[in-house]
């Protein structure tokens, strides 16, 4: 009887075993994210599915209460949606399929809010100007193994509420010095940082709720979340 | 008072001397008379009387119980009791005990005797006790000490290390040959899989077959040397017991007072073999000490011993050259056990042999005639212990060459296969995927995907953008702070992009597929991720 108790659990252990290194290793998870595609047209937003799981032979099906996605099958997690035109708000999905089997299924509300700020502000900025006064030098390489100390003024009609972003430019532009730093603005309208060098530096006076970008190609105009720009070439020797 | 079986002959001397009968007198004496009669109550005593006396569940020894009668009247002048009356008839292996005035005779290896008899009552009885010859209290307990050390205790554990190490094994040949071919096996598919071509597809088979085949061979290994071991432990353990609660009786002829220890190597073996004999079938049955006493009865005659034993199952030097020279005199001896030191080694003995006087056999040379050597070439191997144990394996011819290389080459292959579960396992047994998760890097410059996975080893990073250069980086476990399991991907913007977006790039995790240090093709990929999300995590 023992004897046959103890089999029946070596049994138990084994399968669970062998189920539990198996388990899990096809399981599918899905999530949604979505960006305003462009600053002019709030009502359409980029939509990426973050995918994890096997990823062989996925399609994507796109789904919404409201809206309209185009296109509304797609191989690649990526797809364009449109917010209807009696609405700013909406529920979209996005179900994963493998060889007619639905594996996944991702969910997320959106707003048509959400990307206020990046819509161009309607008001005229404040008149404030920004400057660099304590300028790194001149370094093209840049890179994160080098630092030097960048300071500068604000003058003009801003309230608080305001920061201060730096980039500094190498192959592209990196905000300075860890990524989304915002830089207080002191009583005296000064600030000041430290940063890796680059071939120019850049200086934004944007709104304390600024999302700013890591890595730029080409920095934003004065509009917007910014209110005001200053780009300077690093000193050279 | 002393027990039936200690006490048989003082019993008998007064039955003999004060009880008996006139008429018990004359047929005894009538009996006495005649060899052939003599013989009979011999063999009545042997076989019938210690068959049906029973002594504490137990038959008495028959012959430790005619030694003693050999010595009373009127057995003492019976010449049918002559060889009881120097002998046990328990011969084991010979202990070499230099006579004073010698420098190494034949005559020194002496035959040593062991009985283990139920113990008398007497409270002061000793454990060890003498019969013929004179030693030190603490010489014999330690010889005591050692055996029971070996049955059950710390010997016993040192012969199982040993003869798992180096020892052979109860497989027929057939099975030996099979695992000898199995381990090759597994060197052969670790070689092909760390220098042959990429497997790709069959990479699982090839890991499968490879893990397969080393766990089974393992599991036998394992099973055997533990099966093996816990049968030698309880077999011991009874041994051990019997030892414990018996008396040890040693005999050793020539009526000598031993100075210094040296015999207690002998001595050791003596009494493990006594013990064997007082009781060889145990309910439990050990294939290794079945093995041992066989062998050990089997080389009583040309096997000597020397060495003195701590009760720590050390043997310890002793001073060599003269006991060498004994056996190489003796006729029979073709196999001694000493310590381990240079004076002992085979090549010094080989060389000993060379220049040493011939062996002279025993016997007359008759008148007129004399003495020649039309010798063979005499051989005296030497099987060096520095512990008792080892000369359990000695004795018991367990060492093997064949089976030390196996051991050898399925040690390096099982440290092998060690280092390399992980990438086995992560191969047949893959994690889940993982989702990316933060910390995102600190540095403008990096991209952190950091994982959530326990064994990060498992997945490699792969980063496709029009926009920065393609990126290929394996994941692993940062001792930051937070700990986590990531890849760092240092960013650098293509000369020629494909587009203006610098948020353009997915980043696919894939499982890694590795052995040791050979790199096989990525795996299944099992997640993708788009850059500008990476980019975001943590600040959103």
């Amino acid at each position: 009887m023992n004897r046959h108790l103890s089999v029946r659990r070596i049994r138990i252990c084994f399968i669970t075993l062998l189920l539990g290194g198996c388990a899990n290793d096809k399981e599918m998870r899905v999530q949604l994210e979505a960006h305003h595609q462009t600053a002019n047209e709030p009502s359409l937003l980029n939509v990426q599915a973050q995918v994890t799981g096997p990823q062989s032979g996925l399609s994507y099906k796109w789904f919404s209460v409201l809206g309209e996605f185009e296109p509304q099958d797609s191989y690649v997690p990526r797809s364009t949606y449109s917010f209807s035109p009696s609405s700013s708000r909406d529920r979209i999905w996005v179900e994963v399929w493998r060889d007619n089997e639905r594996v996944a299924q991702g969910e997320l509300d959106v707003h048509m809010d959400s990307a206020a700020s990046e819509r161009p502000a309607r008001e005229p900025p404040p008149h404030v100007h920004i400057t660099i006064t304590q300028i790194p030098r001149y370094d093209p390489a840049g890179g994160p193994d080098t630092r030097a100390d960048i300071s500068g003024r604000v003058s003009g009609d801003f309230s608080k509420g305001y920061s201060v972003i730096l980039y500094a430019r190498a192959d592209a532009w990196y905000i300075q010095p860890v990524p989304f730093a915002l830089h207080p603005i002191a009583p005296d309208s000064t600030w000041k940082s430290w940063t890796h060098t680059g071939s120019n530096y850049a200086a934004l006076i944007v709104g304390n709720d600024y999302k700013p970008l890591t890595r730029l190609d080409v920095l934003p105009q004065v509009e917007g979340g910014v209110i005001a720009r200053t780009i300077v070439e690093g000193k050279k020797p | 008072m002393r027990s039936p079986v200690q006490g048989i002959a003082s019993h008998w001397d007064e039955w003999f001397r004060h009880e008996a009968a006139e008429s018990d007198h004359e047929a005894i004496d009538a009996i006495g008379r005649s060899g052939f009669e003599q013989c009979r109550f011999i063999a009545w005593l042997a076989h019938r009387w210690a068959g049906e006396a029973q002594w504490r569940g137990e038959a008495p020894p028959a012959r430790y119980v005619l030694a003693q009668l050999s010595r009373v009247s009127p057995f003492d002048k019976w010449r049918a009791f002559d060889r009881y009356r120097t002998t046990y008839g328990a011969s084991g292996i010979s202990a070499i005990v230099i006579d004073e005035q010698s420098a190494g005779e034949s005559s020194d290896v002496r035959h040593v005797e062991a009985l283990i008899l139920p113990a008398d009552e007497d409270a002061a009885a000793h454990d060890v006790v003498t019969d013929g010859f004179h030693a030190e209290g603490a010489d014999l307990r330690a010889a005591r000490q050692t055996a029971l050390s070996l049955l059950d205790g710390k010997g016993l554990v040192a012969f199982l290390a040993l003869w798992i190490a180096t020892g052979r094994r109860p497989y027929p040949r057939w099975v030996r040959a099979g695992l000898l071919v199995g381990w090759l096996a597994v060197a052969a598919l670790i070689v092909r899989l760390l220098i042959g071509s990429d497997p790709g597809g069959r990479l699982t088979l090839f890991f499968g077959l490879l893990f397969g085949l080393w766990s089974l061979l393992v599991l036998t290994a394992l099973t055997i040397a533990v099966a093996l071991g816990i049968q030698a432990w309880l077999a011991g353990r009874q041994w051990r017991r019997r030892l414990e609660e018996y008396q040890t009786r040693l005999r050793l002829d020539g009526g000598l007072s031993l100075q210094g220890g040296s015999a207690g190597l002998a001595f050791c073996l003596n009494i493990l073999l006594a013990t064997f004999r007082s009781h060889p079938r145990l309910p439990t049955r050990s294939w290794l000490w079945e093995r041992f006493f066989r062998k050990l009865r089997l080389a009583a005659n040309n096997w000597a011993a020397t060495g003195v034993v701590s009760p720590q199952g050390r043997v310890e030097k002793v001073a060599i050259e003269s006991k060498i020279r004994a056996c190489m005199r003796h006729p029979e001896i073709t196999d001694v056990l000493t310590p381990r030191q240079p004076e002992a080694r085979q090549s010094v003995i080989d060389k000993l042999m060379l220049t040493s006087v011939r062996k002279t056999r025993d016997g007359p040379v008759s008148v007129g005639m004399r003495r020649a050597f039309a010798s063979e070439r005499q051989h005296l191997r030497s099987h060096r212990c520095r512990y008792a144990a080892q000369s359990i394996l000695a004795v018991g011819d367990f060492t093997s060459r064949s089976q030390l290389a196996v051991n050898v080459l399925a040690l390096g292959v099982s440290i092998v296969m060690l280092v390399a579960l992980p990438d086995i396992r992560n191969v047949l047994y893959p994690p889940p995927p993982p989702a990316v998760v933060t910390p995102s890097s600190p540095s403008p410059y990096y991209l952190w995907i950091s994982l959530d996975t326990k064994r990060p080893q498992a997945f490699d990073v792969v980063l496709e953008s029009g926009f920065w250069s393609n990126r290929r980086a394996d994941v692993a476990q940062y001792p930051d702070p937070g700990g986590s399991a990531r890849a760092e991907i240092r960013l650098n913007r293509l000369g020629r992009q494909m587009t203006v977006d610098e948020q353009d790039g997915t980043l696919w995790i894939e499982r890694r597929r590795k052995l040791l240090t050979r790199e096989y093709q990525s795996g299944e990929r099992v997640g993708s991720y788009s850059f500008s999300y990476v980019t975001r995590l943590g600040n959103e």
